[in-house]
């Protein structure tokens, strides 16, 4: 590995507070005494800042960004700052792309339209269209129009994809609110479908195939949601904006055992705002 | 001079004769260390970085007489040791903790922070517009991609375009900043 990169990856590590304390003392000796490296340092802090921007943190690397590399204002406005050009900068592909279609589709200009070929059917769609008579056939090719939209309408409110999400990330409380770690807070954007939780798993937990949870609201009110593997230490569970009214809510993590057993896994604490 | 914390004009010039003979230079060095200093304790998560690396010089220009006569290597690894005292004494004081991270909507302050950028945007070279916008364009594998090509059109090494794109950004940064000052004050 070229020096440059085992110095990039020690910095990546000094910024995210994963360091030790040996290490930590010889990253910033030379922060004090070599040009070059402190000017490295302020590349990385920049580069560190895009790819949480970007969405391209593990993880671990996420939750080390927020809890340490954000503790201090100052940061704040670098990451403003990074999301600001991020979305400039989409913009103006998104612009750009589009001025070179429009100038493409000019400059192709007219060209003769080859004749169209007939297309050959079936014979026996011939047989079967042709024989019948005409208020027939329209009542068949309505049936077909309508039980397709039917079918498409239901597919997309089962699984209708999610555009923007929210996240948050949780530790696994122990026992009740008071005892375990802060409940988190999430407040969620206007333009947010859904919000979508990294459940951190307990230590020393064993793996699972499969996970259920189980949102208890402030009022009482239980629903199921699926829950994704993540990795070994965490899964995700994505929960549509229009079920999270503003209040207290609890996960419960649910783990199915290879035979069949459900175990609870750990409770997390959430409030939205 | 600030004469509060019993730093003398005397004192603090006899720490940058210890740091350079040329004035000049002294003052230049002075500066780099201050802002190592201050870089170090933000990487440490203190939000008082500025107050606590002020408070390293103190201690420093209060012993430089004594201590210059002695020490052998960088002055700055000196610095750097009274630093960590510094730090250890700050983290046994209770301190205000940061501010959480800005939520991810799009509040007013975005929206200023964003049509500050487009005027910034405006006020740089077409040169280093199109750069920028080029740099910071791809994600992932194509943007690697993307600056080697980048670098290869513009004849310099990935590293210069890299330092290249990080200058400009700092002078955008900088101009968004005041930017927002002026229509905060406005």
């Amino acid at each position: 590995m070229s020096p440059h990169i085992e110095d990039n990856q020690e910095i990546r590590q000094y910024l995210l507070g994963g360091l030790s304390q040996e290490v930590l003392r010889q990253v910033e000796e030379r922060l004090m005494t070599e040009d070059s490296f402190y000017e490295e340092l302020l590349l990385v802090e920049e580069e560190l800042i895009d790819d949480y921007v970007g969405g391209q943190l593990s993880l671990d690397e996420r939750q080390r960004f927020e809890q340490h590399f954000l503790c201090i204002p100052e940061r704040h406005s670098q990451l403003r700052f990074a999301q600001a050009l991020s979305r400039y900068v989409s913009n103006s592909s998104e612009k750009s792309e589009t001025e070179s279609a429009e100038a493409e589709g000019e400059s192709a200009g007219a060209q003769p339209l080859a004749p169209t070929p007939e297309p050959s059917r079936p014979v026996w769609f011939r047989a079967f269209w042709g024989s019948r008579a005409w208020a027939l056939r329209a009542a068949v090719a309505l049936a077909v129009v309508v039980v397709m939209a039917g079918a498409l309408w239901l597919s997309r409110t089962r699984t209708s994809p999610h555009q923007t999400f929210a996240t948050l990330t949780l530790t696994a409380s122990v026992g009740n609110r008071a005892e375990g770690p802060q409940a988190g807070k999430v407040k969620l954007p206007p333009d947010a479908d859904a919000l979508r939780i990294f459940l951190m798993l307990p230590e020393a937990t064993a793996p699972a195939a499969r996970y259920r949870a189980e949102l208890v609201s402030g009022s009482g009110e239980t629903k199921s949601f699926e829950v994704a593997v993540q990795d070994s230490r965490s899964v995700s569970v994505v929960i549509p904006s229009a079920q999270l009214a503003r209040g207290q809510y609890v996960l419960r993590l649910f783990k199915t055992e290879a035979d069949g057993a459900e175990q609870r896994v750990a409770s997390y604490f959430f409030n939205v705002e | 001079m600030n004469q509060e914390n019993g730093v003398t004009q005397a004192a603090f010039d006899y720490l940058l004769a210890w740091l350079d003979a040329d004035r000049e230079r002294a003052g230049e060095k002075y500066e780099h260390i201050r802002r190592r200093l201050i870089r170090i304790f933000t990487c440490r998560g203190r939000p008082d970085a500025e107050e606590l690396a002020d408070e390293t010089i103190n201690r420093v220009t209060l012993k430089a007489t004594e201590v210059s006569k002695e020490y052998v290597g960088d002055p700055a690894l000196y610095f750097y040791g009274v630093a960590q005292k510094v730090f250890l004494e700050s983290v046994r004081k209770p301190h205000t903790p940061g501010a959480p991270p800005p939520s991810p909507d799009k509040s007013d302050e975005d929206e200023r922070e964003y049509d500050c950028l487009d005027r910034c945007m405006e006020q740089i070279s077409p040169g280093s517009r199109e750069l920028v916008l080029g740099y910071y364009r791809e994600d992932k594998r194509a943007k690697i991609e993307h600056r080697k090509e980048m670098a290869l059109k513009l004849g310099i090494a990935l590293n210069a375009l890299r330092i290249r794109a990080h200058r400009i950004r700092s002078v955008l940064q900088q101009c968004v900043q005041d930017c927002i000052g002026q229509a905060q004050a406005s």
